[in-house]
């Protein structure tokens, strides 16, 4: 089949956001569409799988409600990124306040994906996500950040509240431990 | 497993899982990818990570998308000026206009062109012998100084005015001279 050549390259985040200042609302859809898997899989690695959706939905809806202070410096994911990890960390100390819960830098990942376990197939994934829990949070959050979604040590920094240097040293300690675990 | 010496190359190994570099570097990073088994495995090992990762958890973006604040209309500069600062703008510019309006009365009161609407004096016959519009304040009779309106005169004032009206001797107005006798007209033929 003929490869559909007449499609037009997607418009970026900025420009998208400029058509919703204008009134289309249309542009929302897309950059939603665009986004919020990646959000939503990020907030999972986090640990927060049973009301994922909900903190999705909230995050987006802070991000559009002060899209006047977005300035572009960072791209549009890395803000939703630290919007929507700023939420986590809001509900885990609501949650601690509550019931005395873990926060967000005791949570066990591990235990975290009990539930997934069954509906990975491969047993080669199920030991990478295994050396993969075993990193720190911060070791583990830095590296699927930059290995799942790709982003800079600058916007990792800018999510993780740290610096470009530290989130380097994270990343490496991390492939480091990672391999350790899988190749030992 | 040792790890590759060539770090540059493992610092563009994410980007190149997710397919973000440029031509030539995309072209430098296979090459080395090609003869360097240590940089080979790392990469399978991103991949794998990646794939392990990658379920996305549903989403319903048609319930985001609806929760959404609509889209504010742009504002004008002096909407979007807080309303205190507003106010503070309003009073500022009328205390100058009002400070404005003093100072060019004052101005004009000591230039002596009687303009000021207040500049009605009532003398009460102390040290007048006759009023300044021919009333005798010599039997303590009020003589009176009308330059201008009544309107911005406290009550007091307006009684002790009607009191001196009332306390003049009712004189009919001279008889006006006769415009073509008196020979200064301008029209006369």
């Amino acid at each position: 089949m003929a490869e559909d050549t007449t499609r037009l390259p997607d418009p970026p985040d900025q420009a998208l956001i400029e058509r919703w200042r204008g009134g289309d609302e249309r542009a929302a859809t897309i950059l939603v569409e665009r986004h919020a898997g990646a959000l939503a899989r990020y907030l999972t690695s986090l640990g927060e799988r049973e009301a994922v959706d909900e903190v999705v939905q909230d995050t987006f809806v802070r991000a559009f409600s002060s899209l006047d202070s977005f300035r572009g410096e960072s791209s549009l994911r890395t803000w939703l990124f630290t919007i929507g990890r700023r939420l986590v960390v809001d509900r885990r100390r609501a949650a601690r306040r509550r019931r005395d819960v873990r926060g967000l830098d005791e949570v066990d990942a591990t235990s975290e994906y009990t539930a997934l376990d069954g509906l990975i197939a491969q047993e080669a994934e199920q030991r990478v996500r295994e050396a993969v829990e075993r990193l720190s949070p911060t070791q583990r959050e830095v590296f699927l950040l930059r290995v799942n979604e790709g982003l800079s040590y600058r916007d990792i920094a800018e999510v993780v509240g740290t610096t470009e240097g530290a989130a380097r040293v994270h990343y490496h300690n991390a492939l480091r431990t990672v391999k350790e675990s899988l190749y030992v | 497993m040792s790890d590759c010496t060539n770090l540059e190359v493992r610092e563009r190994l994410p980007e190149y899982v997710h397919g973000r570099l440029a031509a030539l570097e995309l072209k430098w990073v296979e090459t080395h990818i090609a003869s360097c088994a240590e940089c080979a495995s790392e990469l399978s090992l991103l991949h794998a990570v990646r794939a392990a990762y990658d379920r996305v958890p549903a989403v319903n973006t048609a319930a985001i998308v609806s929760a959404l604040p609509r889209p504010r209309p742009a504002r004008r500069r002096w909407d979007s000026t807080p309303a205190l600062l507003r106010l503070a703008a309003v009073v500022s510019f009328i205390s100058l206009g009002g400070i404005s309006l003093a100072t060019l009365r004052g101005f004009l009161d000591r230039d002596g062109s009687g303009m000021t609407d207040s500049a009605v004096v009532l003398s009460r016959g102390e040290d007048t012998a006759r009023g300044r519009n021919g009333v005798d304040g010599v039997n303590g009779t009020p003589a009176i100084s009308f330059g201008g309106g009544v309107s911005d005169l406290e009550a007091e004032d307006l009684l002790a005015l009607l009191a001196a009206v009332d306390a003049l001797e009712g004189a009919p107005p001279a008889d006006p001279e006769d415009f073509l006798l008196s020979g200064g007209g301008r029209g006369g033929s």
